[in-house]
């Protein structure tokens, strides 16, 4: 504990580690009764419940101290009646009020001084205080961190000497409790935390197993705590670290997932705040801050929740204002009245966006709820004896079966809620319609702009040499003309690249760069997802708003004036024209440009104070605008003047009461816009990129297209690549992410982060505001100096020699390519020699070593073999490589005994078997990546590692497009999909939304091949270190940690360039906070992009990796010359290409390849020797051993490398890992007994069954039984030779990648991700025989059914929940209904759905065939048509498949719809609409439609 | 963009048509054909659109030839002008004898792969020449004119690219050169069948009308000192290239009939331009008739050969002592003579001249390769006893060039030279010795190649204009 201590406190003085980055995530849960009851069941159930989501929290290395738990319900009035007893006082009348208080436990003045404090405000206050009662704890069940941590715990009784409504009093509460607080952080008082303080409810929390509550509060065992609700919370957190306050529920809510807009929101309360008044509060100033600052997103999103609780809206209403649907592109299924309740709200608060569940109560009303995406399981269930459970998982508490009367789960942006008096409970509909009807008198007061805004008619400001002169000083080069800008306004698309970025850091470049590049995006990985801003589009909004904000505080009193909404925060020329003269009086232009002959800092402190008079004068609509350059006046960069102007705005309360738009030369490319909203625009004109189109559109290169049309194309990609930039963070409103700053900074100034951007991660410092201005002005100069100009040719993207460095310059790639030729080390080292003698262009190019001992003799340094044995190729897939390629490199990786990885496209089976010549081209590592192609039984027992690609460096937080022509029959084959017909990879895994989901991955392929170890691959990013912790907790057993550099087959370019940072960066810091947490020894940490050399194989080891991939430079070893048009299947050379031709063409052998790394370990060897080293693992992690050489060009303000060099201590502990160690995860108890039983039983001869039972504990079941068979038979046992009979809930995962020889059969339900993988097995999912429900009402299954699946069955007599038979590439399913997203991204098998289906079905579906029963015709509300055609079933051979189907769902389920169906099938057939990719029409076997009509349906 | 570009994969390469061999060898007329504009656009997209564009990497006026490709291939041939000639001062010029081979298009990415090269020179020629027909190159127009003046020595390509650049940048100009033409070598050096006359002409008239100043027949040293020059000027460009021939000390060298290269080229130029040339006219440097024997292996040899059997020679051979592989010359020029009739007599070595007063035959001996030198090349070495005799009416030596004694011929003993008498200057600042003179091209890096000239005047110019600068600020600081 103490060494945790000193190691942060050694880190957040480097500013290697910041609080701000931890995450979790969890298992969350209500049960309410219904019949206006207290009742002691409510409190037991909530305890049990969550002694069965243990598996959902982490726990430490002792097995003893979790990341917390904690329940909360109503006071238990006798229980604390007796207690007041106990102190000699009597409670006769009101309500008794209790304070549950955490207190310094070892700092005794602390503890007096805070009890001081309590009361003296209780009293102030006009409260009776009782006394004070310790709460009887026994630490026994704590595991050693978090008892030394443990607070010390009480409670304050008290009561209120007015007589009180009820509401008041708790209002008074929450006020009391505010005040406490500040005081208490004002005389500095840590470890004060109060974890409830009402009249209402009482919450018992901390740092033990979910188990163990009830035993460390023996308060919980009376049967007199009593209560009508009860919401528990169980945690997962990527820290180890016990943090008593973090416990979950908060006084309001208990919240499972992550708030992604968080720095948003928080800067966005800040605005409401100056607003904030109502006759409730005496006082508003005592709310502030509403949030109180250091907590975690749950805390903040709870510290809201409850200040609107207290303002008197109701608990329903409130999560529909921070928390609404997704609505303003689905009027198909939203009710009217319902879309102007979210138009009204949304004009009210910015959402709290990212995945959520969330149980919260006030005591009047509880409810369960998800976000807008539905990322979080909800599943719910209401008795005949009146409760309702709802919870992350259906059979956390066993209730008899036969007492349900409904099972069901919410889907995107649902919520249940319960009338606790009435005991009357409201489905999302009704609660919805009932509170939609208070607000219809609002909705005139939205006005929807973009219909003011009328007809366009796109005209220039600037052409021909002016226009000229403007872009060389904005920065333009002809390649963003040509390149980058050209593709947005003819096709609306982004450009796409590939091979990574091999361009210098901005900070170290010569060049000039826009400040935009030093801006990195941010991006979500394993601790939330990202979202399909393409495929799921109709979450996703752009939504603009203008007019000030009302009280938030009092809806009575909402604002009088109009609030203005845009569909897009771009504003074409036309546009802004418009904008401007409505505005008119209300608008104030800020020149944003400064004289060449002063200084830029002074201009923007000017640019500060002007913005912030003229609203204070009652502007309401900044402009800022650049226009005004000239041979005098320079440009002041944007993205300082927009940061200046916000940051002091928000600063002095002002934000709220003007909007901030800009007229810019700079913005460009699609990260240039997502930056200066980041930093708080509100709108954009980008004035020179449209002139630029005009002056394109003069040249006619825009075929038929009118300049308008140009325009609106260009502004469509600009939104496109919005979304796709807030998306691949999680975020789907714009209004949240405005001002929220969600970047990190490489290489800007502390001080300009500090002043403009402030909250914004930076770990390194670097270029400052004079710098910047030195930069500006020599461009500007340049801009003068000659009669004609010429803009400068670019080389940002591809290499030109006058344009920006690249590190793999055409002559040290021949160097290169030659001495794996010839096998000549001396011409090796000139490579490495010419790579390390280039100007910088990596941070470790700053970097020298440090020698500390004597050299060692060469032969005493362990031998090459060993340190190969330590290089991996990358993971790149077949499919982006030609077959030769990628079987040449598997071969020469196994040669060295080193790792090539499948990649995420499958691996041929035939490579499985050792070639005759003994080579082997099975690739080592299999991957297993969001599309699962490929991923099967057979695939995944076939490796030594499996990959989970939770990110790739060139585009984190982003999905994948495999076009049509380069899906050859082969690659079809090893993806399970069809010749010609496009792959889509998703952006997130969709079972991994969290880091509590990725352990359940961990665990299943686990199961699947115990023997592998599991790695995960992670994207280099601030706050990467804490995701890496959680990773570990998870029990991987690899972290490769990626840099932003590296290659891939294409790309946005812009994702190439602003997303991910330098491994140095994520390494460093991952092995820092994994060291602090002391797991660093538990976990292998890998590291590639961009690694080239032995030098720099020894750099990262010394920065803590003990592994390292070399991609793009085996790559080049086997022939490539870096052409970077591997996405137009035109390589040149062979090597990323699916043309036959150019296949031919391919030189590299496996000899290049091992030549390669045979000289990379030479080079590795010889620098261990003269450094004194005789084993790489000695120096793994030894940062002491580098020294920071040069700081970067005399321009920049400090370039400090010392937070990646900063060593944590890591105590008993090695500073590196067990070599291949394989981490422990717990047994599937099902599996292991029936392997037991069944074991020597097994042929293909007889038929063998198991009965039992399953609880929702038991996950993955039926996984580790395929694997133990596998190993055995391999694949050659019959199918359906296992039947295994279980009744309960299943709990997630059940029979994840099942073999064929297996059925299971379940009688009850099942959790999430049932049939994952599917491998050929059967599952059968059943209501229980006692089960009285409808089956099509009755959700049996949850989510993310049959992900991957490529061989199998599945009859589900049920619902399922969200994304049924995403990604499903070859299982066959029938089920009785589905929610949102169903078929998504399908490209295989057959889906039949018997009944209701929910929105957005087949979006990016691409294979495959469904089936769905829409009796009611109401099938095309709810489908995404852009991949699929669907019709009524015109096919005999289609007919007879769907009828044969239900007939054996039938015989599988006994299903009642399944039988009136097939009673009556000739016309019920019609009933059905059959679903079909229209990539697919051309090529089925069996055509859907009549021949002649083919064409027609295309 | 990927529609239009990266058709290597479908399109097989081709060239504009060449004149047959027989056609051709009867004039000094082009041997290369223009693109017609639909061929140029469809070769051009042929480009790759390379990520590391080893055309460029190999180009040494680092052009942006993938871009302006792809802006052929586009049909923007203004834009493809525009951006052609931003880095360099004579893209017709190249586009015509650079030896693409050996540089651009030997390097493209598709021509190392296999599929071909795109045909690099031959589209920058027609971009060029179509700017020509449409009027889009202009003389420069200054706004303002400096009033810093440059003296530049030599109208050859790198004194024109030097001064064009300057001129850009508004500054006075003065050409001095020791001819009655400007051009240098591209002048008087290089065949009308490679780079017709009137190219040069419409360039050196577009920078006469750019407003820069050449004075002819001047030579520094007889017509003004270096140091005169200087004092008129606020600095000085050398750019004089090499023009001393390298001789053979072999026996029989002095005979009559025996030319160097440049002597033999000159008059066949000169007649070309309509000059009267004595010693052409009455027969001494006209092949007409005559068994002609070239020795040498590189460009200049091929020109003289080439030449030579435009003159209507009886035989023409050319003696090289290693062999084809070897040969320093554009291997595209060998074919080209190869095609025209010339006789290559590789791996032979003049051992003597024979004759009364004129050359009649030269002695040969054969050789062959023995080990490589430290450049890599293999070591001719002679066989023994494997002399023979090749017929010879004229011979020309092509073997190379050697500067003047510059410091001599200016009168300026104090400029620093190297050991082989070229030019010292700091490779940096592109400045002599003396302060205020510069030099570029042939004189400071020996005989090279005409691209290579321009781009050191771009270089010098750039250098230059620094220098200038800098000056100005001296100035106005002291006062």
């Amino acid at each position: 504990m103490k060494l945790y201590k000193k190691n942060r406190e050694i880190l957040q003085k480097n500013f290697s580690y910041s609080t701000n980055m931890e995450h979790d995530a969890c298992g969350v849960g209500l049960i309410a009764s219904l019949d206006g009851k207290k009742s002691r069941k409510v409190v037991e159930y909530g305890i049990e419940a969550l002694k069965a989501v243990w598996h959902r929290g982490a726990v430490d290395a002792d097995g003893k101290s979790g990341d917390g738990a904690g329940i909360s319900f109503e006071i238990p009035k006798d229980f604390f009646q007796e207690k007041i007893e106990d102190t000699g006082h009597k409670h006769t009348e009101g309500d008794i009020c209790v304070g549950m208080i955490f207190l310094p436990r070892t700092d005794y003045s602390s503890q007096e001084r805070s009890k001081a404090l309590v009361e003296r405000n209780l009293l102030e206050n006009d409260f009776y205080i009782y006394g004070w009662r310790q709460v009887p704890v026994n630490s026994d069940v704590l595991g050693k961190t978090a008892d030394s941590n443990r607070p010390e715990i009480t409670q304050i009784i008290f009561k209120s000497n007015k007589k009180k409504e009820r509401n008041e009093l708790e209002r008074s509460l929450y006020v009391v409790r505010k005040k406490i607080l500040k005081q208490t952080r004002n005389e500095q008082i840590n470890d004060f935390y109060i974890c409830s303080l009402s009249s209402r409810s009482i919450v018992y929390k901390g740092m033990f197993l979910a188990e163990a509550l009830s035993d460390f509060y023996p308060d919980l065992k009376d049967k007199r705590f009593i209560s009508r609700f009860s919401i528990f919370h169980q945690r997962f957190s990527t820290n180890t670290f016990p943090s008593w306050k973090l416990a979950q529920p908060f006084r309001s809510l208990a919240h499972n997932g992550e708030i992604n807009t968080l720095k948003g929101n928080i800067n966005w309360m800040k605005i409401h705040e100056q607003d904030m008044s109502s006759e409730l509060f005496k006082n508003v100033e005592d709310l502030k801050p509403v949030i109180t600052p250091g907590n975690s997103d749950s805390a903040a999103l709870d510290n809201v929740f409850e200040l609107l609780i207290h303002s008197g809206k109701s608990v329903p209403l409130i999560k529909l204002m921070m928390m609404p649907d997704a609505w303003s592109k689905r009027s198909k299924i939203l009710p009217k009245a319902h879309q102007q309740l979210f138009d009204v709200l949304n004009s009210t608060i910015e959402p709290w966006d990212g995945p959520a569940a969330i149980c919260a109560t006030d005591s009047k009303w509880a409810i369960a709820a998800t976000d807008r995406n539905g990322l979080r399981p909800l599943r719910y269930s209401i008795t005949s004896d009146n409760l309702l459970f709802a919870g992350s998982e259906t059979g956390m508490v066993s209730i008899p079966e036969e007492n349900i009367i409904e099972k069901g789960r919410l889907g995107p942006g649902q919520l249940i809620a319960v009338d606790l008096k009435a005991g009357k409970i409201f489905k999302d509909k009704d609660i919805k319609d009932y509170l939609a009807k208070d607000f219809t008198k609002f909705h005139k007061q939205v006005v929807h702009f973009d219909k003011k805004l009328g007809t366009k008619n796109e005209f220039p400001n600037f052409q021909n040499e002016e226009l000229r002169q403007r872009q060389f000083i904005s920065g333009y080069s002809i390649e963003d003309l040509e390149l980058i800008l050209h593709p947005m306004a003819e096709e609306a698309k982004e450009a796409t690249g590939s091979m990574g970025d091999d361009t210098p850091v901005a900070v170290l470049s010569n060049h000039y760069r826009p400040i935009t590049h030093y801006f990195r995006q941010n991006f979500s990985q394993v601790t939330n997802p990202p979202i399909d801003s393409l495929r799921e589009n109709k979450v996703m909004s752009l939504k603009t708003r203008f007019g000030n904000l009302g009280n938030i505080l009092d809806f009575d009193n909402f604002t009088k004036e109009n609030i203005y909404v845009l569909d897009s925060p771009i504003l074409t020329n036309s546009e802004f024209k418009k904008f401007k003269s409505h505005f008119s009086t209300k608008i104030k232009i800020i020149d944003c440009t400064f004289d060449v002959s002063k200084s830029l800092k002074d201009r923007l402190e000017e640019i500060r104070s002007e913005a912030e008079i003229s609203v204070r004068e009652g502007i309401n609509h900044l402009i800022l605008s650049d226009q005004k350059i000239s041979e005098k006046k320079a440009i002041v960069p944007m993205v300082l003047a927009v940061g200046a102007v916000h940051s002091n705005l928000v600063k002095h309360g002002l934000r709220g009461y003007s909007s901030i738009n800009v007229q810019t030369a700079e913005a460009m490319d699609t990260h240039s816009f997502a930056v200066l909203l980041g930093v708080g625009a509100t709108t954009i004109n980008p004035y020179l990129a449209i002139d630029s189109i005009y002056q394109r559109y003069t040249k006619k290169l825009f075929g038929k297209l009118d300049f308008n049309a140009c325009v609106d194309r260009f502004k469509k990609s600009i939104n496109n690549g919005l979304l796709k930039i807030m998306s691949k963070m999680g975020i789907s409103v714009l209004s949240s992410y405005r001002g929220g700053c969600n970047f990190e900074a490489v290489g800007l100034s502390r001080a300009i982060v500090a002043d403009y951007f402030p909250g914004m991660f930076s770990r390194i410092s670097g270029i400052g505001v004079s710098g910047i201005e030195n930069k500006i002005k020599e461009l500007h100069k340049k801009a003068y100096q000659k009669n004609v100009t010429v803009l400068p040719i670019g080389g940002l993207y591809k290499y030109r020699k006058s344009g920006e460095d690249h590190q793999l310059q055409g002559s040290l790639i021949h160097l290169l390519q030659h001495a794996v030729g010839v096998k000549s080390y001396e011409q090796y080292k000139k490579y490495s020699a010419g790579i390390h003698n280039l100007t910088p262009i990596n941070l470790r190019d700053l970097l020298e070593f440090k020698k500390k001992n004597n050299p060692v003799n060469i032969d005493e340094v362990e031998p090459v073999t060993e340190i190969m044995k330590r290089f991996g190729s990358g993971s790149m897939s077949h499919g982006a490589l030609s077959e030769e390629a990628h079987e040449t490199l598997a071969i020469g990786m196994n040669r060295i005994k080193g790792a090539s990885c499948s990649g995420e496209g499958g691996e041929d089976s035939r490579r499985f078997k050792v070639l005759e010549n003994g080579d082997s081209a099975n690739s080592k590592v299999k991957q297993v990546a969001s599309a699962r192609f490929g991923v099967t039984i057979e695939y995944l027992n076939n490796c030594s590692e499996i990959e989970i690609k939770i990110a790739q460096g060139a585009k984190p937080g982003e999905g994948g497009q495999l076009p049509g022509f380069k899906v050859t029959k082969d690659i079809a084959r090893l993806r399970h999909s069809t010749k010609g017909v496009t792959l889509i990879s998703p952006p997130p895994h969709h079972d991994i939304y969290s880091i509590e989901d990725l352990a359940q991955l961990i665990y299943d392929l686990k199961q699947i091949n115990p023997k592998a170890r599991v790695g995960v691959k992670l994207v280099a990013s601030t706050g990467i270190g804490t995701i890496a912790a959680g990773v570990a907790k998870a029990k991987a057993d690899v972290i490769l940690i990626s840099g932003h550099s590296g290659g891939t087959g294409a790309s946005p370019q812009t994702s190439v360039k602003y997303a991910g940072i330098p491994w140095e960066m994520g390494l460093t810091e991952a092995n820092q906070i994994l060291t602090l947490n002391q797991l660093r020894q538990q976990v292998t940490l890998r590291t590639d992009g961009g690694l080239k050399t032995g030098r720099d194989v020894v750099m990262a080891a010394m920065m803590g990796a003990e592994e390292f991939g070399m991609g793009t430079s085996s790559l080049i070893a086997m022939g490539c010359i870096m052409v970077r048009q591997c996405h137009s299947n035109t390589c040149p050379v062979g090597v990323c290409t699916q043309d036959d031709e150019l296949r031919k063409k391919f030189t590299g052998t496996p000899e290049k390849v091992v030549n390669f790394f045979n000289f990379v370990a030479m080079e590795v060897r010889e620098i261990l020797a003269s450094l004194g080293f005789k084993n790489l693992k000695d120096i793994i992690g030894r940062t002491d051993l580098l020294a920071q050489v040069s700081r970067g060009s005399p321009n920049l303000d400090d370039l400090d490398l010392n937070p990646l060099l900063v060593q944590t201590d890591p105590g008993n502990h090695n500073r590196y890992s067990d070599n291949k160690l394989i981490n422990k995860v717990p047994d599937n108890n099902i599996d292991e007994n029936v392997w037991k039983k069944i074991k020597d039983k097994v042929n293909n001869n007889e038929k063998i069954s198991y009965d039992g039972n399953i609880k929702n504990t038991d996950r993955a079941v039926g996984t580790k039984l395929s694997h133990y068979i596998f190993d055995k038979f391999k694949n050659k046992l019959n199918s359906d030779l296992i039947q295994i009979n279980l009744n309960g809930s299943a709990g997630q995962s059940l029979g994840a990648f099942l073999s064929k020889s297996i059925s299971l059969k379940i009688f009850g339900d099942a959790n999430d991700y049932v049939a994952k993988g599917l491998s050929g097995g059967k599952i059968v999912v059943v209501p229980s025989k006692t089960n009285r429900l409808k089956t099509k009402e009755n959700t049996i299954i949850g989510n993310t059914v049959l992900y991957g699946a490529t061989s199998g069955k599945l009859f589900a007599a049920g619902k399922a929940g969200e994304r049924f038979a995403v990604r499903n590439s070859g299982g066959t399913a029938i089920v009785e209904g589905c929610d949102s997203n169903g078929c998504e991204y399908m490209t295989g098998g057959n889906i039949i759905i018997l009944g209701s289906i929910g929105d957005n079905f087949g979006a990016g579906m691409t294979g495959g065939m469904a089936f769905i029963y829409d009796p009611e015709n109401t099938f095309e509300n709810f489908v995404n048509p852009a991949s699929i055609t669907w019709q009524k079933l015109e096919t005999k051979y289609w007919k007879e498949k769907l009828k044969s189907l239900i007939q054996e769902h039938l015989q599988e389920t006994d299903s009642v719809i399944a039988k009136k169906i097939l009673n009556d099938f000739e016309n019920e057939m019609n009933n059905f609409k059959q679903v079909c990719p229209i990539e697919m029409l051309d090529k089925l076997e069996n055509p859907i439609t009549l021949k002649d009509r083919i064409s027609k349906a295309v | 963009m990927s529609e239009k570009m990266l058709k290597f994969v479908k399109i097989g390469q081709q060239s504009p048509p060449k004149r047959s061999a027989d056609n051709r060898k009867n004039d000094f007329k082009e041997v290369y054909d223009e693109f017609i504009s639909n061929k140029a656009k469809e070769q051009s997209s042929r480009c790759s659109q390379c990520g590391v564009p080893f055309c460029q990497v190999h180009c040494p006026l680092q052009n942006n030839i993938p871009d302006w490709l792809k802006l052929t291939a586009e049909g923007r041939l203004e834009d493809a002008y525009e951006l052609s000639q931003s880095t360099n001062n004579m893209p017709e010029v190249c586009g015509r004898i650079c030896p693409q081979d050996r540089l651009c298009e030997g390097n493209c990415v598709i021509e190392q792969s296999g599929h071909g090269t795109v045909t690099i020179g031959s589209v920058e020629k027609y971009i060029t020449e179509t700017a020509w027909e449409k009027g889009w190159v202009k003389p420069i127009k200054l706004k303002k004119e400096k009033n810093q003046s440059i003296g530049i020595i030599g109208a050859g390509p790198a004194g024109l690219a030097c001064a064009e650049q300057l001129r850009k940048s508004g500054f006075k100009i003065t050409i001095y050169d020791r001819y009655d033409r400007p051009g240098g070598l591209l002048i008087y050096g290089i065949p009308n069948f490679k780079l017709e006359k009137f190219v040069v002409e419409r360039r050196t008239k577009l920078l006469k009308d750019s407003g820069i100043k050449f004075k002819h027949n001047f030579e520094v040293g007889r017509d003004a000192t270096l140091e005169e020059l200087k004092s008129k000027h606020d600095a000085i460009l050398i750019a004089t290239g090499v023009y001393k021939a390298r001789d053979v000390d072999i026996e029989g060298k002095n005979l009559k009939n025996i030319f160097p290269a440049m002597d033999f080229l000159t008059a066949s130029n000169r007649k070309g331009l309509g000059d009267k040339v004595k010693l052409f006219d009455d027969g001494t440097l006209n092949a007409e008739n005559k068994n002609i024997v070239v020795i040498g292996g590189g460009d200049t040899a091929m020109d003289c050969v080439r030449t030579a059997i435009r003159q209507k020679a009886k035989s023409v051979k050319c003696l090289y002592r290693r062999d084809r592989e070897n040969m320093p010359g554009s291997a595209r020029e060998v074919s080209n003579a190869i095609e025209e009739g010339i006789d290559f007599l590789w791996l032979s070595n003049p051992n003597r001249f024979i004759g009364k007063d004129n050359v009649e035959a030269v002695e040969v001996t054969k050789m062959e390769l023995g080990e490589a030198d430290s450049s890599g090349r293999r070591k001719p070495v002679p066989i023994k006893n494997s002399e023979y005799k090749v017929d010879a009416d004229i011979v020309i030596k092509a073997l190379g060039f050697d500067p003047e004694d510059v410091p001599k011929l200016f009168g300026s003993e104090d400029l620093s030279v190297s050991k082989w008498g070229t030019i010292k200057i700091d490779l940096k600042t592109m400045q002599t010795n003396l302060p205020g003179v510069f030099a570029a091209g042939d004189i400071v890096r020996g005989a090279s190649l005409v691209v290579w000239a321009i781009r050191d005047g771009r270089d010098a110019a750039a250098e230059i204009e620094k220098y200038l600068n800098s000056q100005v600020i001296k100035k106005t600081e002291a006062a």
